[in-house]
């Protein structure tokens, strides 16, 4: 069943609405976490507040985009929404290992590292770096190299025109081959 | 295993939430676009009053009190009807950003779209003569309205330096017509050598601005004679300056005219 028939579904039977949860819990769950950083426990709190306002506004979904980007969009905001509330975010990380090094080896064509290379501490460098960015470019890498959006569905997340999306990405690849240097990244290579 | 799908459906079916209806949401996105064609269309109409009044600046006299062309531009731009322009625009961008598909368009793209349509509402509003009372109503209602505009009036109000406004009273022998100054003082004024300009016809109600000499107590020798705005048609200062004639004949309305 598709996206937009368990919607379909939904608006008439909210039972339905339980499966477009367990289709995103995990990738939502994982969004969540990447870019605010927060516990997991917060981030079963934020989604859950991210379903509630999905279900709610059910009936406003614009379906010239696509689903998963609609309810990216609303997690993206949910979750900002929350992070600004909280004001700073906390020391922990929460970018597995995996993720650094899936990033680490998608820069790797213009960064050229050594992705097999004592993956665990550039992981955690990676991370420190990710979480120093902007967040204006740590939101679009993440969606890129992690959750593998392409640019049109990164522009209907964020609300931004695709031209605004590339820069953006340009620049915030910029900024993370910038800082790998300093956090001394080059040396592992 | 803890199901947080379940949870939350569960959540749903307790506090029983519903999805809000789609009358709602329509709503909605009509009155973003709505506010967006306002937002337009009022533009239009703060920039159809800037060409309107940029029209009507009198070169030829301003160049006399400035000494430069920049200095005489800033002293005739608008600046009301410029601030306003912008606060529109800016209005109109804001509305369609918050359209469902206003986010994929650039700044400039967008802008550019709300001038232009601006722009051509506005060359609209002005081509049907809608400036003239739409400028007397602002004037009369909107506090303050004369210190954000040039001062025409002051200008134009110095007897002593050869200038002269008001409006036409009456006319007496066929070479002079009473007129009421700004600060409602009666002056006489001589028309025999004056030139009508821009349109200006002499009737009793049309108020004009006039270049000549004060040569008495009260009198004015006019060389020049124009209306207070520039008017584009002969009916036009019919139809303006007095509306209790719209029944008449032209033939009728054109025998009251001077000169």
């Amino acid at each position: 069943m598709s996206d937009l028939e368990l919607v379909q579904q939904t608006l008439k039977d909210q039972q339905a609405f339980y499966w477009i949860m367990k289709r995103y819990e995990t990738r939502l769950m994982h969004f969540i976490k990447r870019i605010s950083n927060v516990d997991y426990h917060t981030a079963e709190d934020i989604l859950q507040e991210v379903y509630i306002k999905i279900f709610k506004n059910l009936n406003g979904f614009d379906q010239k985009m696509k689903f998963s980007s609609w309810i990216y969009r609303i997690a993206h905001n949910e979750t900002i929404s929350h992070y600004r509330k909280m004001k700073a975010r906390a020391e922990t990380v929460s970018l597995e290992n995996d993720d650094a090094k899936g990033l680490i080896a998608i820069l790797s064509d213009s960064f050229d590292f050594k992705a097999e290379l004592n993956s665990k501490l550039v992981a955690e460098k990676v991370q420190k770096i990710i979480y120093s960015m902007p967040q204006k470019y740590n939101e679009v890498l993440i969606l890129r190299y992690m959750e593998e959006k392409d640019y049109d569905e990164i522009a209907d997340i964020l609300k931004k025109p695709s031209g605004t999306v590339a820069t953006l990405i340009n620049r915030a690849k910029e900024y993370f081959k910038n800082a790998a240097k300093k956090q001394n990244l080059t040396n592992l290579m | 295993m803890k199901d947080l799908s379940q949870e939350i459906l569960d959540t749903i079916k307790k506090e029983h939430i519903k999805p809000l209806p789609k009358w709602r949401f329509v709503l909605q996105k009509s009155f973003i676009w709505a506010m967006f064609v306002f937002c337009v269309l009022l533009g239009g109409l703060a920039f159809s009053s800037i060409i309107f009044h940029v029209n009507d600046v009198d070169l030829d006299v301003y160049s006399k009190f400035n000494s430069n062309f920049m200095e005489m531009a800033l002293s005739v731009i608008p600046y009301f009807w410029v601030v306003l322009m912008c606060l529109f625009l800016f209005a109109a961008y804001y509305n369609f950003k918050h359209t469902d598909g206003g986010y994929k368009y650039g700044t400039t793209l967008i802008l550019l779209a709300s001038i232009v349509g601006s722009l051509l509402v506005g060359l609209l509003i002005y081509y049907v003569d809608f400036n003239e009372p739409l400028e007397e109503n602002v004037m009369e209602h909107v506090p303050f309205y004369n210190m954000m505009m040039p001062p025409k009036a002051v200008i134009w109000n110095r007897p002593e330096m050869g200038f002269l406004t008001g409006t036409i009273k009456d006319f007496k022998n066929g070479q002079e017509f009473d007129l009421i100054g700004v600060a409602g003082d009666l002056w006489i004024v001589n028309y025999t050598e004056a030139k009508w300009q821009n349109g200006a016809i002499g009737i009793p109600g049309m108020r004009v601005k006039m270049l000549g000499v004060k040569d008495g107590e009260n009198h004015f020798t006019a060389s020049d004679i124009r209306p207070w705005f520039k008017l584009r048609t002969v009916q036009t200062v019919i139809q303006m300056q007095i509306p209790g004639n719209r029944g008449q004949k032209n033939s009728e309305r054109n025998s009251q005219l001077v000169p």
